[in-house]
């Protein structure tokens, strides 16, 4: 079967919504961290598929570029849950509402 | 697939002009790497050098930018970055809100016995990145740098560590950030998909003739836009903003209220006027552009207005008042995207105004903070000028120049705005927004009535000794640099004028600017 | 240096309230007293004078038609197509208002250091005296209208300041609210004629006026609209008929107040104006009979009530009013220059008479009845001597400054082509009334038997000082007028404009047996009164048989009585329920209520903001969403 650059986008845009879904409904905040790592990698796909679609390296570039900066964003956000849940003790988004109003 | 492209020699070689563009990033982000070594070191001097070095290096930024002011613009990268009036303006902007944000913060870190270097060296990254957002011409640079910009706040709202309220909001505006910026890079996707180019000016040709561009095309602008608007916080992307801003230290918050929205502000507008999207040629999508605007702008500033009335913690009454004034903003964005851009100079002015009245705002509000930012609820600051009349004074100048009081800067920012905007005959937007100024002022006066005209309250604010200087300066800066632009408004405004004359600018396939 | 004129006095005031208002309001300070605070107000006006004196010279200078000094303060208002300056100007007319106002100032500054010595609050008076000399000055220099308007409303503010200056007596303060509000009447007129003017010449400047309405206007509607509400303004200012009433009440501050404020400079202000457009006046014969006849009708008016009053500054106070009927009466035949002289003269002999009074007052321990008083010639002979030369100027006698000034108006007013036989007899009778009630005064309060209860003494050197200085104006100040040889009117004719040829059929030599007949009439009336006053008892019997027409005189025509039923009750009650139902029953629970309601509706809105992300995260998906479909739907 001859896989074209539409069917990859459709899965990309699929990738995407379930990510935003994960986001949504998954209640462990490391979860959640790895939701948003699935949509940007949605995003990634589809520049690809875009890339071959167009026949422009760019894309394929911003792929990579992407990759490291997600890595970062990765870094920092579980340093952030590391630091807040050493004290909580727990990984439950639900518990933490003392911000509300 | 294709053949190896050769790899284009502009990407690869600088003349000069061009590597005097990119001092002011480079000398920014040498003091940031600089001050972040200094962290290794054990002194006890750790934070004041780090402080120091990024003051230095935001005075080398500023001074290269100012340079660049006048001169006509250098194009970086064959076109994917840019340095002209507007950068230059706005760099300007994001490193003195940082310099006048370590400058308040100085005393606040030191007392509560955490005055790292970090903290100095991610604000300056930040305005790295704040910087580069604005410079960009190209969707990638324009993610990377938001998230360069982003990613440092992040860190820095969870600086406390142990404190909750802190790893809450930092977790909060975490997640929503990195939802706001997939959708951003997502949206970026589809428009590179749709144009075949990931430069604005190749996205340009998308919305350049008449026929409507393809549901790609919409959907990638329309992600685009959330994404900015997220990190704006216009309604309804905004919910993440007041959680953030109460949690933080209250520095930070500062920076983040003045720094982060500019930024945000300022790269949207560079990316819809080079892109074709503030004009688009089909009249139905223009028309649809601009319901959207009018839409946020009205939502947002209602919003905003409203809630901050039922605040009682001031961290988050500023909070609610920070969305609210993203509603003014994008107000008088709103003719940019229908008419002859007015509103633009007008907005880019405010931007500099409100953001010297948060921070002070803050600055005052960290002076009298109590541990882990407790005691800032309005009774907490009763009497507060009579023990404290020098902070009750500032911060009664700040307020009035947040709610749009006359001889402040804030009074003439808004008084522009709307200027602008009614002479682009949106007439009905400049009522609601009247209105919503009219009610800003309650809450912004019920702080002034707290601090003058009832008995003071529980303990005195620390009058111990430690680090007052920075502070102080800082905040006599602000006072005096709000008071004096809402007074002589008229060199601001030329140089908001001048910065948004450079963006329009002419030659390559523009369309009717 | 114009500006000097005005900055002095300005600067005697900010000096003075500051010092006051720092030093002197707390508790346990030493209080300055009358000298110091008095010698700083009088330096300031007497550097005023100087100035003015050096503009007369420099005027005098120039050749004859151009005698024009101008000075631009700033650039005042650049909106539209309206751009109007902050301009002062001395001509003629300006600079002689100038060196009377701050002249006869200086000698009131000087006589006030004695008068108010005892008084505990020297710096406020003197502070509030220099800041009238400021906007009184500013009144007469400015060059346009709105300047002018500005100075109007500044002498206004001070005299309500300076009525009401023992504010803790409520009768005393509400005096000064009286003339205030009054005032504002006529001020309506008066901005009501800018309006006019504007509209129909196009600028606000005087030298614009007078030669824009020559030229374009001709004597249409809109120049006798402008003319009679202007006027309106001079009756609301220099206590005409109807707005007269407040002038006699303005007779509770202290009495160098009302020499200054309420004889020689601000009520003279409307006759001021009154000159300064006489060029779009004598376009209008309409506006000019009504002037003229208001101002023949209130001579009459106030001199009769001056015969029944016993207060002796309000016998002063009535005087003032006639005499000032006296000077629109002139400005209404088309002799403002008259007018003007009238003007000079009167400030000289009216502010002595003042002060004289006061003199009396202060040594009579507060008393102001003259029924009370009596043979003070012998314990206080300056202040006899220097009186004298004052009621002998008001009634009329040559060679003093009065006959000749007061003659001048009636030639005019029975000669011009505006004028005749009528006013001037009207004149006339009023001048008659003049020397009588003046000569009742003075006979019963320095001449005859004592009656006085208290002990009485001369006053002291800064009193009777400015007495002597004005006493000699009062004599030699009219031989600048005299006819045939007129100084001052050839002095003002480049403002002015040309004097008024006589009617036909009026020759030369009538006005010398006008003359003639006038200070014989004046002499005749004296010479009566005295002899009738010699006998107080006869007097009083004579009162007795006419006791109806008496009281009425006496009662001021019972026009207090009538304003406040017709006028001031009805106003009253109107504010009162507009209060009570309108602005506090509607418009304040309106905006309440919107205040309740944003309250709420925050309160309500503040719920959406529920703590949790993943409710954050659903907003941002909705409006996601949103935005892109409504970006969308326009492809479908």
């Amino acid at each position: 079967m001859k896989i074209d650059p539409w069917m990859v986008q459709a899965l990309a845009a699929g990738i995407f919504m379930i990510g935003f879904a994960g986001v949504l409904v998954r209640r462990n905040v490391i979860a959640m961290l790895m939701c948003v790592e699935l949509m940007l990698n949605a995003a990634n796909m589809s520049f690809v598929a875009y890339a071959w679609q167009h026949a422009d390296m760019a894309g394929q570039a911003v792929a990579v570029f992407v990759m490291a900066v997600a890595a970062a964003g990765a870094a920092v956000g579980l340093a952030i849950v590391v630091s807040l849940f050493r004290a909580l003790r727990s990984a439950d988004t639900g518990g933490i509402t003392l911000l509300k109003e | 697939m294709t053949s190896l492209v050769t790899i284009r020699r502009e990407l690869l070689e600088l003349d000069f002009a061009q590597m005097r563009a990119l001092a002011p990033l480079v000398a920014v982000c040498a003091a940031a790497l600089a001050a972040a070594l200094i962290g290794v070191l054990k002194s006890r001097f750790k934070g004041p050098a780090a402080a120091l070095v990024v003051v230095l290096g935001a005075v080398v930024g500023v001074a290269f930018l100012a340079s660049h002011m006048g001169k006509s613009p250098v194009e970086l990268f064959g076109a994917r970055a840019r340095m002209d009036a507007f950068s230059a303006y706005s760099g300007i902007l994001f490193l003195l809100f940082a310099v006048l944000s370590a400058m308040s913060g100085y005393r606040y870190f030191e007392r509560r016995g955490i005055h790292e270097p970090e903290y100095y060296s991610m604000m300056l990254f930040s305005c790295c990145g704040m910087l580069a957002a604005v410079m960009s011409c190209d969707l990638v640079n324009l993610f990377i740098s938001m998230e360069l910009m982003s990613l440092p706040v992040y860190a820095l709202v969870a600086v406390r560590r142990g404190d909750r309220r802190g790893g809450e909001a930092a977790i909060k505006y975490f997640v929503l950030g990195g939802v706001g910026s997939a959708m951003l890079l997502f949206g970026a996707a589809q428009l590179y998909g749709a144009s075949g180019s990931l430069t604005y000016d190749g996205i340009r040709q998308l919305f350049v003739s008449t026929a409507m561009p393809g549901g790609t095309a919409l959907v990638g602008a329309g992600l685009v836009l959330s994404g900015f608007f997220f990190k704006a916080a216009s309604f309804p992307f905004h919910m993440w903003l007041p959680d953030a801003y109460e949690g933080a230290p209250a520095p930070i918050t500062g920076f983040m209220a003045a720094g982060v929205k500019a930024a945000a502000v300022l790269a949207m507008i560079r990316f819809v006027s080079d892109s074709g999207i503030a004009k688009p040629a089909p009249a139905q999508l223009a028309g649809a552009l601009r319901t959207v605007f009018l839409f946020a702008a009205v939502a947002t500033m209602i919003y905003g207005n409203l809630v901050a009335l039922a605040q009682n913690n001031l961290k988050r009454m500023l909070a609610y008042s920070a969305i609210a004034h993203t509603g003014y903003i994008i107000t008088g964005l709103v003719p940019g995207t229908s008419a002859a851009g007015r509103g633009v100079d007008a907005v880019v002015f405010y931007l500099l105004a409100y953001g010297l009245s948060v921070i002070g705002a803050f600055a005052a509000l960290s002076r009298i903070a109590g541990k882990e930012d407790g005691r800032l609820n309005l009774h907490d600051v009763s009497g507060l000028a009579s023990r404290s009349p020098g902070v009750a004074l500032a911060l009664t100048v700040f307020v009035l120049s947040l709610a749009g009081i006359p001889a402040t800067a804030g009074f003439a920012a808004k008084f522009w705005l709307f200027y602008s905007v009614v002479e682009a005959r949106e007439t009905a937007l400049v009522i609601v927004g009247v209105l919503c100024s009219a009610i800003s002022v309650y809450y912004y006066l019920r702080v002034v009535v707290y601090m003058y005209m009832r008995e003071p309250v529980g303990a005195s604010p620390g009058e111990d000794g430690v680090g007052r200087f920075w502070p102080g300066v800082a905040a006599a800066v602000l006072v005096a640099s709000v008071v004096m632009i809402g007074i002589l408004p008229s060199q601001p405004v030329e140089l908001a004028r001048k910065a948004v004359a450079a963006l329009n600018r002419t030659g390559s396939a523009d369309a009717g600017q | 240096m114009l500006a000097m004129i005005i900055v002095a006095p300005l600067a005697g005031f900010l000096l003075n309230g500051l010092w006051y208002f720092f030093v002197q309001s707390s508790r346990g300070a030493k209080k300055a007293g009358s000298t110091s605070t008095g010698l700083l107000a009088t330096a300031a006006v007497f550097l005023s004078f100087v100035a003015a004196l050096a503009g007369h010279i420099l005027l005098l200078r120039m050749p004859s038609g151009a005698r024009v000094i101008e000075q631009k303060l700033f650039g005042w208002i650049h909106a539209g197509g309206f751009a109007l300056d902050f301009v002062l100007r001395l001509d003629p007319l300006s600079s002689l208002f100038c060196l009377v106002i701050t002249g006869v100032g200086t000698l009131i500054h000087i006589y006030s250091i004695g008068y108010m010595s005892k008084d505990s609050t020297p710096g406020r008076y003197f502070a509030y005296l220099n800041l009238f000399c400021a906007a009184m000055l500013l009144l007469v220099l400015g060059a346009s209208m709105p300047v002018m308007f500005i100075g109007w409303e500044g002498v206004g503010l001070c005299s309500y300041l300076l009525i009401g200056y023992w504010h803790s007596d409520i009768l005393k303060a509400a005096a000064g609210k009286k003339a205030f509000i009054v005032n504002r009447i006529g001020d309506l007129g008066f901005v009501l004629g800018m309006f006019v003017i504007y509209r129909h010449i196009g600028s606000l400047d005087f030298f614009a006026i007078s030669s824009g309405v020559s030229s374009a206007v001709g004597a249409g509607m809109p120049v006798v609209a402008a003319s009679l509400l202007l006027f309106a303004g001079c009756v609301g200012k220099s206590a005409q008929i109807p707005l007269y009433v407040w002038l006699p009440d303005a007779m509770a501050g202290p009495t160098p107040v009302s020499a200054l404020i309420h004889a020689a400079t601000m009520v003279t202000g409307g006759v001021y104006l009154m000159a300064r457009v006489s060029p779009m006046l004598m376009l209008s014969s309409g506006a000019m009979l009504v002037i003229a006849g208001v101002g023949a009708a209130t001579a009459l008016f106030a001199g009769a009530i001056a015969f029944g009053q016993n207060d002796i500054k309000k016998i002063l106070a009535y005087s003032t009013i006639s005499q000032l009927g006296y000077m629109f009466l002139a400005c209404g035949v088309g002799a403002a220059g008259a007018g003007v002289f009238h003007v000079i003269t009167h400030s000289f002999f009216k502010a002595l008479l003042f002060l004289g009074a006061g003199s009396v007052i202060h040594a009579m321990g507060g008393e102001q009845d003259i029924r009370k008083m009596g043979g003070l010639r012998g314990a206080m002979p300056r202040t006899f001597i220097t009186f004298a030369a004052a009621w002998l100027a008001i009634s009329g006698i040559p060679p003093l400054s009065g006959f000749f000034s007061k003659d001048e108006i009636l030639w005019r007013a029975f000669s011009s082509p505006f004028g005749g036989r009528i006013f001037w007899a009207a004149g006339m009778l009023a001048a008659v009334m003049t020397a009588a009630y003046m000569t009742r005064l003075f006979s019963l309060v320095f001449l005859g038997g004592g009656r006085a209860s208290v002990r009485v003494h001369e006053s002291p050197a800064t009193m009777t000082v400015p007495l002597f200085v004005l006493g000699a104006l009062s004599v030699a100040g009219g031989f600048i007028g005299i006819p045939g040889m007129s100084a001052i009117g050839h002095w003002l004719e480049p403002v002015l404009g040309q004097t008024q040829a006589s009617r036909p059929g009026i020759g030369h030599s009538a006005e010398w047996v006008l003359l003639a007949s006038s200070a014989a009439v004046a002499a005749a009336v004296v010479w009566v009164t005295l002899k009738f006053y010699e006998k107080p008892a006869r007097a009083a019997g004579f009162r007795q048989k006419g006791r109806v027409v008496a009281d009425v005189l006496e009662n001021k025509f019972y026009i207090d009585e009538l304003y406040g039923a017709m006028l001031v009750r009805p106003l009253v009650a109107i504010s009162g329920w507009a209060w009570k139902k309108i602005d506090d029953g509607m418009i304040d629970s309106a905006v309440l209520c919107a205040g309740r309601i944003s309250i709420a509706a925050g309160a309500l809105a503040r719920k959406l903001q529920t703590g949790q992300l993943q409710a954050y995260a659903l907003a941002m998906l909705f409006g996601a969403l949103a935005l892109i479909g409504y970006l969308v739907h326009g492809l479908g």
